[in-house]
């Protein structure tokens, strides 16, 4: 037999071996929608910046024809210690690009004044590595006790990434944590997480949901148990939920899971595995949600 | 793009980018997981390359100037996936993660034949221009057009790598052998 026939024999026996994903189309559909929304965020994004670009160069030369002594000079720099003057949101703006929660993400900026005070700061430098980013969610979003990375920087176009968590260093659990660059230089924000024991049906990626926020998927893990919550803000808002999947496979879930209605904004539903050994969070996953100011339920189509 | 078909009541449908993507995954997509997950050795990593190549595919439609060359532009992107996953893992393996095993597990090993086995680990072993090389040429049995078209190298570049990573398995086999 020659050299090549044994290759081909090879390969396809050791191929033959390789079973595919069965929810793989489900995927692929569900990472179409990510990306156009984020075309379509990076967009709007784009348009914002030239808006910003045009209309600070129209403040200067304001600023300089208002100047009797004929010098341009710019205006005052950012400062730290008040609140940025966009408390209103201006349609198409940044800061209505910001509020949305898909674009400042989940943690741990919700909200544009976030973003913006960060910035501004220049002390703590954490969020601008996405690997800092995502460990500290792990552990201070997550409560996972002694998270590790083991890989990240998984680069994808319009400065989104990814890491890839552990919830310690004798488990082979994977959490996959998506995280977004807010701009080039900017920090990272997280906009969701995934692993593979729970795949979410129910609420899609920047759904708007009222209370009960309605839940479904499948799920395996530890006698069928998953916990879900709720979080506004980033904070726990009502009370972790228990709902059960499979314990062996994937099994399907459902559920109702009311919280305090204490006003509207981003926040995010939280899906558990908890350890068999002593009930830490091993695996998670994060869908991005928004909460409407007004929580009565949504009038039916 | 979207191209249209005749429906059995004579009547002219559209076929939309998802159908055409859905009938490519459906034709395509085992055979291409199963690809990289022979230059991979690692069969999530593999689902994660070829999963984003069809994303691409579905979200870039427009930019595909041929769609009867959408199966070449995948194998492309898949090779392109897996080269850029081998690169990550070089980088991890100075720190962070360990490289998967080449070699298959004990359970694995029962199942398949020691030569098989020993030929898809020395395999693994080559260059990463080799291993595609030899991998479409005798896995997917392309010719070499299509093969230097997966791969975007002459018919010349991939005759070479072929002829040298036939000769490195060679080696390498009765190397494990002695």
């Amino acid at each position: 037999m020659t050299i090549e026939d044994r290759v081909r024999d090879a390969t396809r026996a050791e191929a033959d071996r390789v079973e595919v994903d069965p929810e793989a189309w489900t995927r692929i559909q569900a990472g179409v929608g990510r990306r156009r929304r984020t075309q379509r965020r990076r967009t709007a994004l784009v348009a914002a910046a030239v808006a910003l670009v045009v209309g600070g160069g129209l403040a200067v030369a304001v600023h300089a024809r208002g100047d009797d002594s004929g010098v341009v000079r710019a205006g005052p720099g950012p400062t730290t210690d008040t609140a940025p003057s966009t408390a209103t949101t201006v349609p198409g703006s940044v800061a209505e690009i910001y509020a949305d929660p898909r674009g400042t993400g989940v943690w741990p900026f919700t909200d544009h004044n976030q973003v913006l005070a960060y910035v501004t700061d220049p002390g703590d430098r954490t969020f601008y590595a996405p690997d800092k980013t995502a460990l500290a969610f792990a552990k201070q979003y997550l409560h996972m006790p002694d998270p590790y990375i083991v890989g990240s920087g998984v680069s994808r176009p319009f400065g989104a990434t990814g890491a890839v968590v552990r919830p310690s260093h004798d488990s082979k659990v994977q959490t996959r944590i998506s995280l977004l660059n807010l701009g080039a230089d900017g920090p990272f924000t997280v906009t969701g997480a995934t692993t593979d024991d729970i795949v979410i049906d129910r609420p899609q990626p920047g759904a708007l949901v009222t209370t009960p926020v309605k839940v479904s998927g499948r799920s395996v893990a530890f006698e069928a148990a998953i916990a879900v919550e709720v979080r506004l803000a980033g904070q726990l808002s009502g009370e972790s939920t228990t709902l059960l999947g499979g314990s062996t496979q994937l099994g399907p879930f459902s559920g109702e899971i009311p919280y305090n209605a204490s006003g509207g904004g981003p926040g995010a539903v939280v899906f558990y595995v908890r350890s068999a050994k002593d009930g830490s969070v091993v695996e998670a996953a994060v869908v991005p949600v928004l909460f409407p100011a007004d929580t009565r339920p949504l009038p039916s189509p | 793009m979207m191209m249209a078909a005749v429906g059995v009541d004579g009547v002219v449908v559209p076929i939309t980018v998802e159908a055409q993507v859905e009938a490519l995954f459906r034709q395509e997509y085992v055979s291409l997981v199963r690809l990289a997950s022979l230059l991979l050795g690692d069969r999530a990593a593999s689902e994660e390359v070829v999963q984003d190549a069809f994303v691409r595919l579905q979200t870039g439609w427009d930019r595909i100037r041929d769609p009867q060359k959408a199966t070449a532009w995948l194998r492309s992107a898949v090779l392109n996936g897996a080269r850029s996953t081998i690169r990550r893992r070089a980088v991890r393996r100075r720190g962070l993660e360990p490289v998967p095993d080449v070699a298959p597990s004990a359970e694995a090993g029962a199942l398949v034949a020691d030569d098989h086995r020993r030929m898809v680990a020395a395999l693994r072993r080559l260059p990463v221009r080799q291993r595609e090389a030899v991998t479409l040429r005798f896995y997917l049995d392309l010719s070499e057009a299509a093969t230097a078209e997966a791969m975007g190298v002459s018919t010349g570049s991939v005759k070479t790598h072929v002829h040298r990573g036939l000769a490195a398995l060679q080696a390498l086999l009765e190397e494990v052998d002695r």
